[in-house]
């Protein structure tokens, strides 16, 4: 049986996730899962970027036609398609 | 990241950068000298184009989906093997090269699918219960 003292308090636990006093994680994966948490809430309370901005400014204005370019250049294939170019056009001054 | 930091990908990277400088003095003959290049280069270039599609998108679990990958397979087809070889003398056009990237792209696929299969979201029966209703 493993025993875990909780860093926090102090107070010895068996087996348990989460420390029987104070609720402070204790087991490897109620840590790991505390710092996702942690990381979510930080990204979550991040201010956004100017590309951000960009981004959702694009997305939500007022004019179709920028909307549905939002949409097109910020497509996966577009992204893989524009990159893949580039890196084939890389790989072929590289040989040259 | 998940696939820049696979094994398999290392493995791709130092046998392209090995036969590559093999190439200099004749180190390999026959389809390792020829073809095996072709057939790596699409797993390398696919987990650096995933990777930088996931930076932009801000998504760490994305995947690249079978027709972004046909496209790459397609581009690099034509540009290597038919665009370059009538442009330059140094490049040659080869039907074999063609299939190696095809065969790339589909190993690299099914890599991809095995990878990002084995991760399990984070539910809400795993959180600590004031964490849950979150």
């Amino acid at each position: 049986m493993i025993e875990r003292k909780c860093t926090k308090c102090g107070t010895w636990n068996k087996d348990e996730d989460h420390c029987t006093s104070c609720g402070a994680a204790l087991s490897p994966k109620a840590i790991d899962q505390e710092k996702e948490i942690k990381r979510k809430e930080e990204e979550a309370n991040k201010q956004p970027s100017k590309f951000d901005l960009f981004l959702e400014k694009s997305k939500n204005s007022k004019f179709w036609i920028v909307r549905v370019g939002y949409y097109i250049m910020y497509s996966v294939t577009l992204i893989v398609g524009a990159f893949g170019a580039f890196v084939a056009w890389m790989v072929a001054m590289a040989n040259a | 990241m998940k696939l820049i930091r696979h094994p398999y990908f290392f493995i791709a990277l130092a046998l392209y950068v090995l036969i590559r400088l093999g190439r200099m003095n004749q180190m390999f003959t026959g389809w390792l000298n020829d073809h095996a290049t072709d057939l790596l280069c699409m797993p390398i270039v696919l987990s650096i184009l995933l990777l930088v599609t996931q930076v932009l998108k801000k998504d760490k679990n994305l995947t690249l989906p079978w027709y972004a990958v046909a496209l790459t397979v397609v581009y690099w087809s034509i540009y290597f093997e038919w665009y370059l070889p009538k442009q330059s003398g140094i490049y040659t056009s080869d039907q074999m090269d063609v299939y190696m990237y095809i065969i790339g792209g589909i190993a690299y696929f099914f890599w991809q699918k095995s990878v990002f299969k084995r991760q399990m979201p984070l539910r809400p029966e795993h959180l600590p219960l004031d964490k849950a209703s979150n």
